[in-house]
């Protein structure tokens, strides 16, 4: 125990991030659900022929002609 | 090497004051409009660059931490509670800026934390400096003074000027980083917010002097302190100024020259102690295995790129704030 830590001031500390995270955490677990309830608002964007996921950046030069066979 | 630390500290702190004040300060002006264009343009004044502001109380606590672990020690234990409401409020308003446009209906809760935590965590800082000025009780380098022990009128008035500080250098960010409305109405709050501050130091001053706290008796023996107020005066007058003519950009660095000279203020009236009258800074220091350890790492090579990251996202980020429509 850190010797000028007194109980009263540790109880009030863990209490208050008990409530501040409670209250963080619920609005954010509702507006990730909200989220997930809306679902996708448009379809997704296909991947370039060339792209792979160990290639990550050979997307980047195909950016325009996703977008534009997308619809965008 | 103490030197360097030291450097170090006084750097970051005043780093801290100027950057988080002026958007801290924002979020106490943005509870003071229910405008929601202008809520939404000071949101965008400060939304791309105010996580990087807070890096820099990080950085005042890990070099407190790391070189001057006895004044850690001595200053957790007496603001043990104010930094915890201080650290909530921060978080409350951290938050905020992740979710006020998720929400409809619930936007108020957001706003009303931004405004509430941004105000909190300014009262509670402009306390600490205040109650240090003041003198805490510490017996052999241990806190004595109990959970509210840091408490007191002057501390209190010391957080309400603070406030006022603070919303001064947020209204001097918007009119140089706005236009239209937000930065006419951030022209009309300079003069109030100025003159809030001038009546807030004239009743500290009094107050030192009715009290007649150590601090006085300093000034008289080192009377090139009075550079610093002058200083201050002329930042004041040329502040006044451009106001006036509206020159956008100059508001801001005058009452950034004000804070600098009160940092210089307090900093060389206390020198050489770091928590006034209790513990000098070669007494705080870490033993100087510590220090150099630090130095290779932390001293010379992270502190200067965060120096340089912080200069490049301001540059980023630099000019006037273009009007997007509202969500």
């Amino acid at each position: 125990m850190t010797p000028f830590l007194t109980a009263q001031a540790a109880a009030i500390s863990l209490v208050i991030f008990g409530i501040i995270y409670t209250f963080i955490f619920a609005f954010g677990i509702f507006y990730i659900y909200r989220l997930l309830r809306t679902g996708l608002v448009r379809p997704m964007l296909k991947p370039a022929s060339a792209a792979v996921p160990n290639r990550p950046l050979s997307l980047a030069g195909e950016d325009a002609s996703v977008l534009a066979e997308a619809g965008e | 090497m103490i030197m360097y630390w030291v450097s170090l500290l006084a750097i970051s702190i005043l780093l801290y004051v100027l950057l988080d004040g002026f958007d801290l300060g924002i979020g106490i002006l943005f509870g003071l409009t229910r405008d929601e264009a202008r809520r939404h343009a000071m949101w965008g004044a400060v939304a791309p660059i105010w996580d990087g502001n807070e890096t820099w109380l990080v950085v005042t606590a890990v070099i407190l931490w790391g070189a001057f672990p006895a004044v850690y020690a001595m200053l957790l234990p007496a603001f043990y509670l104010p930094l915890v409401v201080m650290l909530s409020a921060l978080i409350l308003r951290g938050v905020a800026f992740e979710f006020r446009y998720k929400a409809e209906r619930m936007r108020w809760i957001w706003d009303f934390s931004f405004f509430g935590g941004s105000l909190v965590a300014t009262f509670v800082q402009g306390m600490t400096v205040g109650a240090l000025v003041e003198g805490l009780p510490f017996t052999n380098g241990q806190y004595t003074g109990g959970d509210f022990g840091w408490f007191s009128p002057f501390a209190a008035l010391c957080g309400i000027g603070l406030c006022f500080g603070y919303a001064l250098l947020g209204a001097c960010w918007l009119v140089r980083k706005c236009d239209g409305d937000v930065k006419a109405a951030a022209y009309r709050q300079v003069p109030y917010l100025s003159i809030g501050l001038l009546i807030f130091l004239v009743i500290v001053f009094s107050f030192a002097l009715a009290e007649n706290l150590q601090i006085m008796h300093r000034w008289i023996e080192r009377p090139y302190l009075f550079i610093f107020p002058a200083i201050a005066a002329l930042a004041a007058i040329v502040l006044a100024v451009s106001v006036e003519r509206h020159r956008d950009g100059l508001p801001f660095y005058m009452v950034a020259l004000i804070f600098l000279s009160a940092f210089g203020t307090l900093a060389i009236s206390f020198w050489p102690y770091m928590i006034p009258y209790v513990i000098t800074v070669e007494e705080a220091a870490a033993p100087h295995s510590s220090l150099a350890f630090m130095f290779w790492g932390e001293g010379i090579f992270v502190y200067p790129l965060m120096l340089i990251y912080t200069v490049i996202s301001y540059r980023v980020f630099r000019g006037k704030v273009r009007a997007t429509p509202v969500h």
